[in-house]
């Protein structure tokens, strides 16, 4: 299959599930002349855990990720968010490493992956190499893959009983486009915020952390009050473009909103666990 | 003055015009209501015209023909339940949810007729007994899906007493077909179905004459029942339509044919609906319109007025198209026209930047419900027929388009009422929503 893509450089485009791809072809904003099926290439389908997380192979589906009691066990907003990818006929076909690698800015996976600090592989004829997400993930629908290489595995880690990662989003209509996404990383100890990660979907090229969000919640005592005004300084430095439906002002308005909600359902969860 | 514009106006659809008037009337209701400090409901009981003055002429001329108004608006809000929604209405707004309830109702004229013009409003249809026993009908209406077809196979099924199957039906055919204006203004269940309904009796009337004669019996003692025509004083006396064509058509029993009856059984008739009237008075003023449906539409939504999404938790029609000749496809009308209505009041949008430039060039921006965005509607069906059509039907299939804003838009003021929320625009979106409520100027 590397050999196929070698070969084709440039003239060839890997399909999975196809359900990114297939719209774009049938718009014609892309027309490869070769395609290379993933189907039936064997070791990309897979799930396995290691001590400290869950390993994907990047043909698994959204169907079955977000059913996987492997995953829904160990890092339950993963299996969440493939929940609500698009609908049933769509997580059937679809997977995560086609997903990973069209690189929507509003697609759900990519902000989890930053937020969780997961790690994806990726394969070529020299070997393979591991990346951040923050590596990843370069431009509106541009990652680090090159031509001649493909996406092997996602892996995610596995979230403790003082944790909890949330996925919020904003959308018209269920399966719907999402317009700002939020994933909520919390560690508590106590009420005392010992950890927090924040990444964000739907408002920049790629996704992005918001590290003003993080700051004012790391170490502190969580209270309503700090929640609301993390949320408030989020929309700190961004910049999101306006789309038919939504104007750069509802956007940002939205991440606040979107943002307390998936702070106050993090919380709720570490809390009602014990 | 005119006006040069590449952007999009207003322009002939399900509605036609009628969906605007209906928002402006059903908006006026509740904005009236909530001036006067009354109930929605009381505004409109004190101007619904009662089913005891009907038919009624109206200030502009139109002549409604049948139907109860009060009856269907307080028979949708039973179904409702206005009492327990009320109640859940103030439960549910302490816990900080909004929820809303909105109605209209809605009246669908259907049939219209401008003469000398192409929006004429007769119809054409040639019934044919075949020498085969079975029935060919050749009708002046067309069909873009909404059953035609069926419908009138159906009435003259019924009006024959013959299997549906042994009906064929053609529309359409301008080489064979009577004249006749197509189907707009919901007009095929008016106008072609009485015509294609007339045509059949009048080949049913001779049908029984032949069936007389080869049975040596009174008409008035004969009936008909699945394709064969019985005598009443013995039904083992009957005979068989095929066999009352081939006395039509190849004079079977030369011995008993009249003289001087034609051969054949077949017969057209051009049916333009009495009540139509031709010509204005001295006010300008005529009733353009051969019957008038009504539905009585009323929805439940819950806002979100943090973010300014809408849901619509519950849809419920009580829908009177007269005579409902064939309840399937009522139903399918109506549940039709909502999925549109609804995607105006909430979706579609044609947006342009400062510069006039199109944005929503594509149906990915030019947002259409799907199934998943439109509810279960509950539809109940009740019959006023019309007293002025043969069979009594009259035109389906426009109300949901027309009604669905109005009564939406009603329903999200009464759920944002608090707010002292105001709808000043079509669709409804959530950024509208939000940025009314934070008393901004909204995108688009």
């Amino acid at each position: 299959m590397l050999d196929l893509l070698e070969k084709h450089q440039g003239e060839a485009k890997i399909i999975a599930g196809g359900q990114s791809l297939l719209p774009i072809m049938k718009m014609r904003l892309a027309s490869p002349r070769y395609l290379v099926d993933l189907r039936n290439v064997v070791g990309l389908s897979y799930i396995s855990e290691d001590e400290s997380g869950v390993r994907i192979g990047a043909m698994i589906t959204h169907h079955v990720i977000a059913s996987s009691p492997v995953i829904t066990g160990n890092c339950q907003v993963l299996s969440e968010a493939a929940g609500m990818i698009g609908d049933p006929l769509i997580r059937n076909r679809g997977t995560i490493g086609g997903s990973l690698c069209h690189a929507d800015p509003s697609a759900d996976y990519p902000a989890i992956i930053l937020a969780l600090d997961g790690k994806l592989v990726v394969m070529g004829k020299d070997g393979q190499r591991t990346e951040e997400a923050g590596q990843f993930f370069q431009d509106t629908f541009v990652t680090s893959v090159k031509p001649n290489e493909v996406l092997r595995e996602v892996w995610v880690p596995k979230i403790a009983a003082d944790s909890a990662a949330v996925y919020e989003r904003l959308s018209r209509g269920p399966g719907g486009f999402v317009l700002v996404g939020v994933v909520a990383f919390l560690r508590m100890k106590g009420q005392r915020c010992e950890a927090v990660r924040v990444a964000l979907s739907g408002v920049a090229p790629t996704p992005v952390r918001s590290k003003a969000a993080e700051e004012t919640l790391e170490g502190k005592t969580l209270s309503d009050p700090l929640i609301q005004s993390a949320s408030r300084r989020a929309v700190e430095g961004l910049n999101p473009s306006p789309v038919v439906h939504a104007s750069t002002e509802y956007q940002l308005a939205m991440v606040e909103v979107i943002m307390k909600r998936a702070f106050e359902r993090c919380r709720h969860k570490i809390e009602s666990r014990r | 003055m005119g006006a040069v514009t590449n952007k999009s106006t207003y322009g002939a659809y399900r509605g036609y015009g009628k969906d605007g008037a209906t928002y402006v009337i059903e908006r006026v209701m509740d904005i009236v209501a909530r001036e006067l400090r009354l109930e929605p409901l009381e505004v409109r009981m004190r101007n619904l015209i009662s089913p005891a003055e009907l038919p009624y002429r109206t200030a502009t001329g139109a002549l409604l023909d049948s139907g109860n108004y009060p009856g269907a608006l307080r028979k949708v809000l039973d179904l409702i339940d206005i009492r327990a929604f009320k109640a859940d209405q103030k439960k549910q707004r302490r816990k900080g949810r909004y929820l809303g309830l909105g109605y209209a109702l809605v009246l669908e004229p259907s049939a219209s007729h401008f003469p000398d013009s192409m929006l004429m409003g007769f119809d054409g249809a040639t019934v044919r007994l075949e020498p085969s026993g079975e029935v060919t009908v050749l009708s002046g209406s067309t069909s873009t899906g909404m059953g035609s077809r069926t419908v009138l196979g159906q009435v003259v099924a019924e009006e024959l007493a013959i299997p549906f199957e042994h009906v064929h039906v053609a529309q359409g055919d301008t080489l064979i077909c009577p004249y006749g204006y197509g189907n707009w203004s919901s007009r095929t269940s008016v106008v072609a179905t009485n015509a294609t309904a007339l045509a059949a009796r009048q080949v049913k009337e001779k049908a029984l004459a032949i069936a007389g004669h080869l049975l040596g019996a009174r008409e008035t003692d004969l009936v008909a029942r699945d394709a064969r025509i019985y005598s009443r004083l013995d039904p083992n006396r009957s005979v068989s339509f095929r066999e009352i064509a081939s006395f039509a058509w190849q004079m079977s029993h030369p011995k008993t044919f009249p003289k001087g009856m034609a051969l054949g059984l077949e017969a057209t008739q051009y049916y333009l609906p009495p009540n139509l009237e031709y010509v204005n008075d001295e006010k300008g003023r005529r009733n353009a319109y051969a019957a008038y449906g009504y539905s009585a539409q009323a929805a439940v939504v819950e806002v979100d007025p943090e973010t300014g999404l809408l849901h619509i938790l519950r849809y419920v029609v009580v829908h009177d198209a007269g005579r409902a000749l064939n309840p399937t496809i009522v139903m399918g009308q109506t549940h039709g026209g909502l999925a549109q209505g609804i995607g105006g009041a909430l979706f579609e949008h044609n947006v342009y930047d400062e510069n006039g430039q199109p944005l929503a060039a594509t149906f990915m921006d030019y947002k259409l419900p799907t199934a998943l965005e439109i509810p279960d509607i509950e539809i109940v069906n009740i019959e006023s027929p019309s007293p002025f059509l043969p069979l009594g039907a009259k035109g389906v299939g426009e109300g949901g388009a027309q009604g669905a804003s109005a009564t939406l838009a009603n329903a999200v003021e009464d759920a944002l009422s608090p707010f002292n929320f105001k709808i000043r625009e079509l669709p409804i979106t959530p950024e509208r929503i939000w940025a009314t409520l934070k008393g901004r100027e909204a995108h688009g």
